[in-house]
């Protein structure tokens, strides 16, 4: 008898909490959950060969609308947001380019990487410095070298072959390299150059132009 | 960039009849994604295209986020080029789609009672 009554005592006392605590829970994924979008449009706007703001501006009120809309229940809401913010970081290069926007020196660094490599997998290091020197016609002052090794060959401006050979041992590699712009930084920038979980930072890139952060991952044999 | 050089497919011409339905209101995203059914990835490339060549033009909406409750959307409408280039495409792309004479009297003959 006396279980049966502390069992309902028990019920009328936690029912309640439990309640409200679920509650707190879905509203925290909820708001978790509309997060995704909003990072993928981050993402969007970072493929941008300028800096442009006015793009970012219509593009998050866009979203709102996804998010906020009248029909927007929690499911459809992330999938549409999604979908929409997955769409324009796909084609956002492409709209810079139909913009007009005058590609800024490390604006497309995936493409470059691309038009200067002639042969062999990208290298790092010096490699890398000269590459930007190439590419862009930055200085880039190196503070370390990659222990890999491969050998790249890349066509400067004016046609010539440059081939670049790092020591050590390279087989395939995945590399990420996120170029991060400071504001107010003109000389401070940074670079930082992943390869397989390792992260170099390469500080004092002196650049000739605003840039937004970019990054590539290049799938390279050796 | 000359509006010349705008080449109207079939996703652009759909694109410039909702502004030409509509031309005294000004469009924008969201609602052009709803009316076309166009993806974010068809639908901006497409505006920047016509944006850049002129023919659209771009403006922010003239509220107060604080007071509206949510941000300032980019609202876009003809130009009065794009209007005119717009129906001078339209007008191209059914001539172009229109059925040849040979084709209409098929339709003509093969046709059923009303």
């Amino acid at each position: 008898m006396m279980q049966w009554i502390f069992g309902i005592i028990g019920a009328v006392v936690c029912g309640p909490i439990i309640l409200a605590l679920g509650d707190l829970a879905s509203e925290e994924i909820r708001g978790r959950l509309d997060a995704i979008p909003r990072a993928l449009l981050k993402i969007a706007i970072r493929r941008l060969p300028h800096l442009r703001d006015d793009l970012e501006a219509e593009w998050q009120a866009e979203l709102v609308e996804f998010l906020h809309g009248a029909e927007a229940l929690p499911i459809t809401r992330l999938w549409r947001g999604l979908k929409f913010a997955a769409g324009l970081a796909r084609v956002a290069p492409r709209i810079g380019r139909a913009l007009g926007d005058a590609p800024a020196p490390l604006a497309n660094l995936a493409d470059a990487m691309e038009q200067v490599r002639v042969s062999g997998p990208p290298a790092h290091g010096d490699d890398f410095v000269r590459f930007f020197k190439l590419a862009y016609g930055v200085e880039l002052v190196p503070a370390g070298s990659m222990p890999n090794s491969c050998q790249t060959t890349y066509r400067g401006p004016t046609g010539e072959l440059i081939t670049s050979t790092l020591q050590g041992a390279c087989g395939t590699c995945l590399w990420d390299v996120t170029v991060e712009h400071r504001p107010g930084g003109i000389v401070q920038d940074v670079i930082r150059c992943r390869m397989r979980n390792e992260t170099r930072e390469v500080t004092g890139l002196r650049m000739a132009g605003g840039y937004r952060a970019e990054s590539i991952a290049v799938a390279a044999q050796s | 960039m000359d509006g010349s050089e705008v080449r109207v497919t079939l996703a652009v011409a759909q694109l410039l009849r909702v502004f030409l339905d509509r031309i005294r209101e000004p469009q924008y995203g969201y609602e052009l994604m709803k009316v076309t059914g166009f993806p974010s990835g068809k639908l901006y490339p497409i505006l920047a295209r016509l944006q850049a060549a002129g023919w659209l033009e771009r403006q922010s909406e003239a509220v107060d986020p604080a007071v509206a409750g949510r941000p300032a959307r980019y609202h876009y409408r003809l130009s009065e080029k794009g209007a005119a280039a717009a129906r001078h495409a339209l007008a191209a792309v059914y001539q172009d789609l229109a059925p040849t004479s040979t084709q209409r009297r098929t339709l003509r003959t093969a046709g059923g009672a009303a």
